[in-house]
């Protein structure tokens, strides 16, 4: 029946196989020793998005070495391994199987939203934390009620919803207009915009889309100016926007523009220059260029941990999640473990952070933080336009 | 050695490996097995007939849409849901193979790629089906009251199914059908002067290994457990083209050895910083400039030469010394 | 209406400008490269470098691009393609997305995965013709596009060397008989698309920003529009382009615009089954 080369193709083949996994049989490692604490973090290092990826290494990587520096959590270093899922969810299943089983962290953290979506499946089925991931979205995440889940970024749900809101009540925006990416965040953005105009008895003049990767966004404007747009809710990221202007300012269509938390970065202003004027945003931590004590050492902690890295929002946001990380683990005690870990958490009602304001956690809601602010850009630099506003 | 014995060696150390490794290399096995079956077809369509796709993943994406909406949303039984997603696939594969039979080569490549990009595109804009960005969450499989919710009992199903797969595969190859997908890419008109009829065949190859590409999805989806259009780019299905190329055009094996390279390479090089994609090139290159054959057949040639030191057999005897009486 | 066929063009001619160094090689060597947007890419961040840290006029970065794609392609040539030429066609697809994955991992090594903003020739300025409005970059590419498709196919028509690299696709075996040194015209093929390559690279560099993965959507669109003209036709390529361009702006205005990659490749299909050499293609002829 089997014929001889068939044969050895099949050996050769499982031989390869077999050797590759026992030449890996893993040397087993707590999370939790006398000295050390393990954190495990996928992350999107290549792939798709690999700036973001950076960027959260750096601003994760500053705030761990700062805790060490200082002396560590309640006399135990701690040590973060970051795992490269290039974005992808099946591999982000892998890093996050390879952290918990093979390096046996205490909890874990990440970024991205699909690959987020699939690691929380998989780390509340092995009961391991999953402790802040940058990424949201309101149904498969924030609002998913999973045990070993916490988000402390806003559902994009949650944002588009107070900031289409905010600029219709505020900005005197008639025929509001939204442009997002094809995948869940977008989808949530969208989400989102609808409920906020639902509210109010009006409608969306337009919601263009457009597939990540994509640098061309005339077809998107030409559509949003034929439609009447007075103000466009950009879903998207920094640069995307960035370039949605300009592409708007060549056919001299010249909406009001508003952008959630990735947005409130001083890069969109060096992109843009003088056409950044009037751009307004959503923030969900103090301004970099402000007094506040923990943006200071934020931000020096950076220059000397990560110093080739920029901040923007996502090292802002890694840095200030990485330390609530921390303070979690403080707050376990001595002999910190997965559950108390849990538990403490869930007391935080609400836990004044340093650097994103309060958040609230409690056995039935992890989705812990729903407040932002406005900023407008006004003579080339972003000043507060309005209170914190806090979403139900 | 007794060569009849070997593939029930290879199959005891298949069965054993979950007692041995954990649970984190158990999923990276499954999803190669996955990966693996789509692999073969693919093998069988761009080795053994020549034709090129670099649409794949849409069959792969259909696959596992249809047998995780069969079972979510109609309740059909696992085993049912996976002859449904081979059928469809099959079906869909024809509907492809027919117009894709006219271009060749380049155009070739460019109209499956259309299609993958299509299946992509029409995932996402049938959101109430698919879950559209959101997904599906699936359900680990059942079949009676026996649930595959563990890696190992995954595996288990997996492998099943891949040797399930690779017999009737090989029985197809070994048979008129694949001897006559074989004479096709050797020469179409030489074969078509013999009575093969070239462009049926191309289309059955298409659809055969579209139902292939579709089972290995229907596999896939429980082995992540929630699948979403960003699963199945483009960039999948250059990932299923370089599987075969590596790991050896024309082999069922080596299909599965390519896939398990893919899939345990960007884990092997966790420590060196990601750049597997450099590595997976080189090896596109390598393969094709000095090891035409593949991994497998890199493989072959150690496991020969291995078995030629321990069974001591030295070169064949000098003429002069085979003459003597 | 208008505006829609404006960015039609504009977004064609970069599809164009891509494809024509692809088409290029193609006609005369017979072999699709799947890696030429990256030799693109690679060009136009060599050029980055002389520029940002020798700090040497734009002038001669775009000039230094010019030859290092031309390098590049002199490389390619000979290191990866000259070993898997008789192979067949499927080697070559192989081996050239082997080399797609190569040279983007190291662009990735050598610069990392930031996103630099790039110098562009043309400026940043709007041209305006009463109600619609061009980027003059645009505008800049479609020039450059028409005058390098003209320009390659007059050397083809015109030029002794353009004549003997015709010969070749026609009559490899013919043309050696010849006296044509088939090695030296292969490679100043590759050489010639190479450096076109990399005047594209240099030009959407600026649209795309510079980061690693800037050619992956527009190579795509390219090879597209490349079996869209004819995989052989400079003047296809082209018009090919352009064509595509419009037909997606102006199709995008009454369906969802996430549809949009879908109704260009929907059309690409089309042609190809009404034609499947393409718009401007040649029928083949294989000998038996």
């Amino acid at each position: 029946m089997f014929n001889i080369r068939f044969v050895r193709q099949l050996i050769a083949a499982f031989v390869g196989v077999t050797l590759v996994v026992a030449s890996v049989q893993q040397a087993h490692a707590q999370g939790v020793t006398d000295k050390l604490v393990k954190i495990g973090a996928y992350n999107a290092l290549t792939g798709p998005i690999p700036v973001t990826g950076k960027q959260m290494s750096a601003g994760w990587n500053a705030a761990i070495s700062a805790a060490n520096d200082g002396g560590g959590v309640n006399g135990r270093k701690l040590e973060l391994i970051i795992e490269d899922d290039g974005y992808e969810p099946s591999r982000a299943m892998a890093a996050a199987r390879k952290l918990v089983e093979r390096d046996q962290v205490l909890v874990m953290t990440g970024l991205g939203t699909p690959t987020t979506v699939v690691a929380a499946r998989y780390l509340e089925q092995a009961k391991v934390p999953l402790l802040f991931p940058m990424g949201a979205s309101s149904t498969q995440l924030n609002q998913a009620g999973l045990k070993q889940l916490f988000m402390a970024h806003p559902a994009y749900l949650t944002q588009a919803d107070i900031i289409v809101g905010w600029m219709i009540d505020n900005a005197a925006s008639k025929k509001p207009c939204l442009i997002y990416q094809v995948d869940p965040s977008g989808e949530d953005h969208f989400a989102g915009a609808k409920k906020a105009v639902a509210a109010r008895k009006m409608e969306l003049a337009a919601a263009e889309t457009f597939e990540r990767g994509t640098s061309d966004f005339s077809a998107q404007v030409l559509k949003m100016k034929n439609a009447g747009c007075d103000f466009v809710y950009t879903a998207t990221p920094l640069e995307t926007s960035a370039r949605v202007v300009t592409a708007a300012d060549r056919i001299s269509f010249k909406p009001k523009y508003a952008g959630f938390t990735t947005q409130a970065d001083a890069t969109l202003i060096k992109l843009l220059g003088p056409l950044a004027e009037g751009f307004y945003a959503a923030d969900m931590m103090p301004r970099p260029d402000g007094d506040d004590p923990a943006i200071k050492t934020y931000l020096a902690n950076m220059k000397k941990y990560s110093p080739d890295v920029d901040p923007t929002f996502f090292t802002a946001y890694a840095y200030s999640a990485m330390q609530l990380v921390i303070e979690a683990i403080k707050e376990a005690g001595p002999q910190p473990t997965r559950e108390k870990i849990i538990a403490a958490l869930e007391k935080w009602n609400p836990k004044q952070s340093p650097m994103m304001g309060p958040v609230v956690f409690t056995p039935n809601d992890h989705d812990g933080k729903r407040s932002l602010y406005m900023i407008q850009v006004k003579g080339g630099m972003w000043s507060k336009a309005s209170d914190w506003i806090v979403s139900k | 050695m007794n060569r009849t014995l070997i593939p029930w060696i290879v199959l005891a150390v298949a069965i054993a490996l979950p007692f041995i490794a954990g649970d984190y290399w158990l999923y990276l096995l499954a999803l190669a097995g996955a990966y693996g079956v789509v692999s073969v077809g693919l093998n069988l369509l761009t080795g053994l007939s020549g034709q090129i796709s670099l649409g794949h993943a849409g069959f792969f994406a259909i696959g596992a849409y249809v047998s995780t909406i069969a079972q979510l949303k109609y309740n059909v039984p696992f085993p049912l849901a996976l002859v449904l997603a081979i059928t469809v696939g099959w079906l869909i594969g024809l509907g492809v193979g027919f117009p894709a039979v006219r271009l060749r080569g380049l155009y070739l490549a460019i109209a499956t790629m259309a299609f993958g990009i299509s299946v992509e595109r029409g995932l996402y804009h049938f959101k109430a089906i698919t879950g559209g960005p959101y997904g599906l969450t699936v359900n680990p499989p059942q079949v009676m009251d026996f649930a595959f919710n563990t890696p190992s009992r995954m595996y288990f199903l997996v492998l099943a199914i891949v040797v399930v797969t690779v017999l009737f595969v090989a029985n197809v190859i070994k048979r008129r059908p694949g001897r006559m997908l074989i004479a096709m890419r050797d020469s179409e008109l030489a074969a078509s002067s013999l009575g093969v009829n070239v462009p049926r065949l191309k289309v059955m190859a298409f659809a055969f290994s579209a139902s292939l590409a579709s089972l290995g999805g229907a596999l896939y989806a429980p082995i992540i457990n929630f699948i979403s259009v960003e699963h199945f780019t483009l960039w999948l299905s250059i990932t299923f083209v370089s599987m075969i190329v590596v790991g050896g055009l024309g082999s069922i094996a080596g299909s599965f050895l390519g896939a398990a390279f893919v899939v345990v390479l960007p884990e092997l090089l966790r420590g060196f910083g990601g750049h597997h994609q450099l590595v997976y090139g080189v090896a596109m290159i390598l393969v094709f400039v000095f090891w035409p054959t593949g991994l497998i057949g890199l493989l072959q040639k150690s496991f020969d030469w291995a078995a030629s030191l321990l069974l001591r057999k030295g070169p064949p005897a000098a003429i002069s010394e085979a003459k003597r009486p | 209406m208008d505006q829609a066929v404006i960015n039609g063009l504009a977004e064609g001619s970069v599809y164009a400008l891509l494809a024509l160094g692809l088409v290029f090689i193609n006609r005369i060597t017979e072999i699709a490269t799947f890696a030429h947007g990256e030799v693109s890419a690679l060009a136009a961040f060599v050029g980055f470098t002389v520029f940002h840290s020798l700090h040497a006029p734009f002038a001669v970065a775009l000039i230094v691009s010019i030859m290092a794609g031309a390098v590049i392609g002199f490389l390619v040539e000979r290191i990866v393609i000259r070993p898997v030429q008789t192979s067949g066609p499927l080697a070559t697809v192989v081996v050239t997305l082997g080399l797609f994955f190569v040279i983007h991992g190291l662009v990735k090594l050598i610069w990392g995965p930031d996103v630099r903003p790039y110098p562009s020739i043309f400026g940043e300025g709007t041209i305006r013709f009463g109600e619609t409005a061009i980027a003059a970059q645009h505008l800049g590419v479609l020039a450059t596009a028409f005058v390098i498709a003209m320009g390659l196919a007059a050397y083809l028509r015109w030029t002794r060397t353009g004549l003997a690299l015709r010969a070749i696709p026609q009559n490899r075996f013919g043309a050696a008989l010849i006296g044509l040194n088939l090695r030296r015209l292969t490679s100043t093929a590759w050489i010639v698309g190479s450096a076109v390559g990399a005047v594209a690279g240099v030009l959407i560099a600026p649209l795309t920003f510079l980061q690693p993965n800037m050619m992956q959507s527009p190579i795509i669109k390219a090879f597209a529009v490349a079996a869209l003209g004819g995989m052989n036709s400079l003047v296809g390529a082209f018009v090919g382009g352009l064509v595509l361009g419009v037909i997606e702006n102006v199709t995008v205005l009454y369906i969802p615009t996430y549809l949009k990659d879908t109704i260009a490749f929907l059309f690409i299909l089309i042609v190809l089954l009404l034609q499947p050499e393409g718009l401007f293609g040649k029928q083949r002829k294989e000998k038996v």
